[in-house]
């Protein structure tokens, strides 16, 4: 807290002598701040903890305080809005997370906001996911579960979450294997687990984070992992065009504030979330709970928002036919 | 020879200053969190969450476990003193808690319950450092059994219409009506929400509970121009030899029953202790003090909680899934440490692992240090004149409602429940089926649902595929013909629920 | 004192409704919330056939509500039915305790017509009316603020001893609330960022230890 009031100090001389360009730069973030991050998530899971690392190394960066605010409900939908209603000042950011933010599209139900009221600041996390069976499971590729699925007198039980980014997989597994899977859906990835473990369904799609430990005692393997590249953190994994199913879908967990933030704030804050993704402790963190640390800055950031939009449509238009 | 081996290293770790002031500092932040109202573990935990960035793996894993059984005693304080809820597993402490309380024997209700809850939570300890060969049993609890518990704790809901049947049934559908509310977690699809997303997910349990039960009575007692006076009634904290004995089978029977619910996914506390309560009054030799202050009341229930707070770390420990809210917070904990709670983490830290479950003890046996000498002191809160109690109370209720999900909307749900509570006061209808079916309709339906989507409609191997859930119906059968055959010979008890 | 009258005022008002209320048998709290009850539940009921009753072999969104409300729906039927019956006999001495009358069995007072001049209804009112202030109030002045205003409220009107220890006591709560809040992380609505200003105050006062 001491560096604190130092960083105080200090910016405030560099504020008073280094004239109005260096003023610009350094005017976010204003140390007399504290920056609120919106996050929809209950405390605990995956991307909470990556929103609190991002927090906390946020805050050693830049030296302002960054506090966590937990708004969960309606698929983050509270938290969006909340930050969205919050002054357009810069300190106030949300978590958000590709394709689930995009659950809008495939629900049906109205959003209150569109890709157009966001600024994305930058991404930050890539977390792989994967099509997960168990380990004494007969299927060894996805060839073989879909000849299973085929050939099965009845339907494979397949584990989903009911909402997009599960939805956008095994519809594509379903068409490129001309069957069609009986869904069974689980509220989160404690419950897949335990219906994967019991034999309930016979698989389930979902981010390679919330299996590791099953994964490393065996227990679970992964058939296919699901980025258009293998994931560093599971580089043995094919993924699935590998094995010649046109299934790609990626997972990102980034951070955005409301699009009427001015943009020289924006491009601070790009740099500063540039910083944090370069800090190895940051890095090493996120590694051991399966989280790839990968930076896209926030110009870049719309050209895939719009790219999963659209995949998201398509498959909420096929599953409605 | 390994587990204990194992087990004593772990001790000897604990045992040492700095980890038991964790232990000491986690127990006394969680009974001051626990103690407002709708912070019960999952809160407590959650909130303090961020301690787990600073202290470490070690420090901060002793101190998250102290602090969820802290947080659990503090709930019941709330329950036992002013009828106000503190979470959801206490809900039913403040049926005979409150009455015991108004009885004079505020001291004694807080006593067995700590008595109760250490004993629970002992006993459950030795099943966890067993836990290896629990956990593969666990794997296999899945839909069918949760279906099957909620049937069972269903069946029993009748006992708790005592005054009025058809109220309490309205009661009980209204309670199951209120689950509904929020996005359809199977279809996604907004049911009874008026679109508003503030309801999508639903309407949380506690801020009801608070609202019919709590709330409800301060409103209840503030509308009558001589408030009751509770200050000559604090009483006296010594549990006699007559009480322990009175709550012997209650004790016993809420460790078994709490452990086993403890491993179900999804941990679901309030339905383990208003399964202990409806199981303890249809075993007591007096059922009709129930309601009305009886000891067993308070110890089933309470034991209950504690047993399951440490068999729900069997899922997480052995198998590394997170059954409860509460586990999927400690698993946050673990994991912003770096570490990775499952079969490997005794492989691969083992003193990490040993020191880890020995603290769960130590957290238990420090909860129960701490919660003797201090029932004084929480009862000496009685002396405070009940208008300013009361004032104060309002102001905690406030800030947990708020704070289960940051929300104000949460403060509104809470009065408008408060004001059907009051209504329902009035009335005479019962509260305490409103509040169970609230906890029970959502696991019922969602696990009803998936069970039949897994077994593809076929609703025999749904019943009757799994050893538990025979186990279970069995019971409730032979339950049930136990009540018919006593209605049948006439030994009709005062407040049998199946005679009304 | 002007906080008597107004409750006077208040309570007068109360009694008036309930006189007029008493004038009118079938405006018995029974038949009002069995009444409303049944209303509700074949709205819902409505509602959850519109969801869908059926999906294939599996339940549909609306199978289980269609179901309760169902079942609420015939309860509080029965329940009107048992207020109506008991209406028109209301010699019986097993008839349902009018609510003014439940609540003089509460208050150990027999005497059903001298209930009201033993309640304290306004309470409830001020209460209600109080509490919502809350709802603009918590986001805009903060948490801190808001619950000293609220609870200084209720102190001064309801609770009325000793107002100016339970002002300073509230205020240094809250402070000290407010402190560790700011320092444990933990999240609350702080506009005026008090619990900052604490902090810097005592890291001054400390030299910088805190």
């Amino acid at each position: 807290m001491k560096n604190l009031l130092r960083v105080a100090a200090l910016s405030t001389v560099l504020l008073i002598g280094g004239g109005a360009a260096l003023a610009q730069e350094t005017s976010w973030p204003d140390p007399g701040q504290s920056i609120d991050l919106y996050i929809g998530y209950v405390p605990g899971g995956v991307s909470d903890t990556f929103a609190r690392q991002v927090a906390q190394t946020l805050e050693k960066q830049t030296g302002v305080r960054v506090q966590p605010i937990n708004r969960p409900g309606a698929g983050t939908q509270l938290a969006q809005a909340a930050m969205l209603i919050a002054p357009k000042n810069g300190y106030s950011m949300s978590l958000i997370n590709l394709p689930s933010l995009l659950n809008y599209i495939w629900t049906g139900e109205a959003a209150p906001f569109t890709q157009a009221n966001f600024a994305p600041i930058a991404l930050l996390g890539y977390s792989p996911n994967g099509l997960i069976v168990r380990g004494d499971s007969p299927y060894q590729s996805l060839k073989d579960l879909a000849d299973a699925a085929r050939n099965s007198a009845t339907p494979i039980n397949a584990g989903w979450n009911g909402s997009s980014d599960d939805a956008m997989v095994i519809a594509g597994l379903e068409q490129a294997a001309g069957t069609s899977f009986n869904k069974v859906v689980y509220n989160g990835t404690p419950e897949k687990i335990q219906g994967l473990a019991s034999g309930d369904v016979a698989f389930f799609s979902g981010a390679v984070s919330g299996v590791r430990s099953q994964l490393e005692t065996g227990e679970f393997r992964i058939l296919a992992q699901w980025g258009p590249q293998r994931s560093t953190l599971v580089p043995d994994v094919p993924t699935a065009s590998e094995q010649g199913f046109d299934i790609t879908y990626d997972s990102w967990i980034g951070v955005s504030f409301s699009a009427e933030v001015p943009a020289d704030i924006r491009a601070a804050a790009t740099e500063a979330l540039r910083k944090v993704s370069e800090d190895p402790d940051f890095i090493r963190a996120n590694e051991s709970s399966f989280i790839e640390v990968r930076f896209v800055p926030g110009d870049e950031v719309p050209a895939i928002w719009t790219a999963q939009e659209e995949q998201v449509a398509s498959v909420a238009a096929l599953l409605k036919q | 020879m390994d587990i204990l081996a194992g087990l004593a290293g772990g001790f000897s770790l604990v045992l040492t200053p700095e980890p038991l002031m964790y232990a000491l500092i986690g127990c006394v932040l969680g009974m001051l969190t626990g103690v407002i109202p709708g912070f019960g573990p999952s809160a407590a935990t959650a909130m303090l969450l961020p301690l787990a960035f600073f202290l470490g793996p070690v420090p901060s894993i002793i101190m998250m476990a102290a602090i969820y059984y802290g947080s659990m005693y503090g709930g019941t304080i709330t329950s036992v003193l002013i009828n106000v809820p503190g979470e959801v597993a206490s809900v039913v402490t403040c049926i005979d808690g409150y009455e015991m309380t108004k009885q004079g024997q505020a001291g004694k209700a807080l006593a067995i319950s700590a008595i109760g809850s250490f004993i629970g939570g002992s006993v459950a300890f030795v099943g966890l450092v067993f836990a290896t060969s629990f956990s593969q049993f666990a794997v296999g609890l899945g839909p069918r059994e949760l279906f099957a518990i909620t049937i069972f704790a269903l069946a029993l809901i009748v006992g708790l219409a005592d005054k009025s049947l058809v109220k309490g049934l309205v009661g009980a559908g209204v309670g199951l009506f209120i689950g509904f509310v929020g996005l359809d977690p199977l279809t996604a699809q907004g049911r009874f929400t008026f679109g508003n997303p503030n309801l999508a997910d639903g309407i949380d349990f506690i801020v009801v509970a608070i609202g019919v039960i709590g709330l409800a009575e301060i409103l209840d007692s503030l509308a009558m121009r001589t408030v009751i006076d509770f200050s000559g009634n604090v009483g006296k904290v010594r549990v006699s030899w007559r009480d322990l004995k009175d709550s012997a089978g209650a004790i016993t029977r809420g460790t078994g029953l709490g452990f086993f619910m403890g491993l179900l996914p999804g941990s679901p506390a309030a339905a383990a202790t208003f399964t202990s309560y409806m199981l303890e009054k249809r075993f007591a030799k007096h059922p009709e003090t129930f309601g009305k202050g009886a000891i067993q009341g308070v110890a089933g229930p309470e034991t209950t909680n504690n047993a399951l707070g440490m068999s729900n770390y069997i899922p997480l420990l052995a198998l590394g899934i997170p059954s409860s809210t509460t586990m999927a917070i400690l698993l946050g904990a673990f994991t912003i440490n770096g570490l990775q709670p499952g079969p490997l983490l005794f492989v691969k830290s083992p003193d990490i692992a040993w020191t880890i479950i020995a603290s769960l003890f130590v957290a238990n046996v420090m909860l129960f240090i701490m919660a003797m000498p201090l029932v004084r002191v929480w009862t000496a809160f009685l002396k405070i004149p009940t208008l300013a109690l009361y004032c104060a109370t309002m102001g905690f209720m406030t800030i947990g409602a708020f704070s289960v999900r940051n929300n104000m909307i949460d403060v509104l749900i809470m009065w408008i429940a408060g004001l059907v509570g009051l209504a329902m006061k009035r009335l005479d209808v019962p509260t305490a089926p409103l509040a169970l079916t609230l906890v029970l309709g959502p696991i019922l339906e969602q696990n009803f649902r998936r069970a039949v989507a897994i077994e593809q409609g076929d609703y025999f191997r749904l019943l009757f595929s799994s050893t538990v859930c025979q186990v279970i119906y069995g019971t409730l059968c032979v339950l049930l013909l136990i009540k018919l055959w006593s209605v049948f010979t006439g030994r009709k008890r005062s407040s049998a629920p199946v005679t009304q | 004192m002007v906080i008597d009258r107004m409750a006077a005022l208040v309570e007068g008002w109360l009694t008036a409704a309930d006189a007029w209320r008493r004038r009118h048998p079938w405006l018995n709290g029974d038949i009002i919330a069995s009444t409303l009850v049944l209303v509700l539940s074949v709205y819902f009921f409505a509602d959850s056939v519109r969801l869908g009753l059926s999906n294939g072999q599996q339940a549909a969104p609306g199978t289980f509500p269609a179901l309760i409300s169902a079942g609420i729906a015939i309860c509080s039927a029965i329940w009107l039915i048992g207020a109506l019956l008991k209406l028109r006999a209301p010699d019986e001495p097993d008839a349902a305790p009018s609510p003014a009358v439940a609540q003089a069995e509460d208050g150990d007072n027999g005497a059903g017509d001298t209930v009201l001049s033993e309640s304290a209804n306004w309470r409830v009112v001020f209460l209600l009316a109080w509490s919502a202030l809350l709802l603009p109030l918590t986001e805009t002045i903060g948490m801190v603020p808001m619950l000293f205003v609220y609870l200084l409220g209720l102190f001064v009107v309801i609770a009325r001893s000793a107002i100016w220890k339970s002002a300073l006591v509230i205020g240094v709560v809250l402070l000290v609330f407010a402190w560790g809040a700011y320092e444990g992380r933990i999240y609350m609505p702080d506009p005026f960022r008090l619990g900052r200003a604490i902090h810097n105050l005592l890291s001054s006062l400390t030299g910088g230890a805190i």
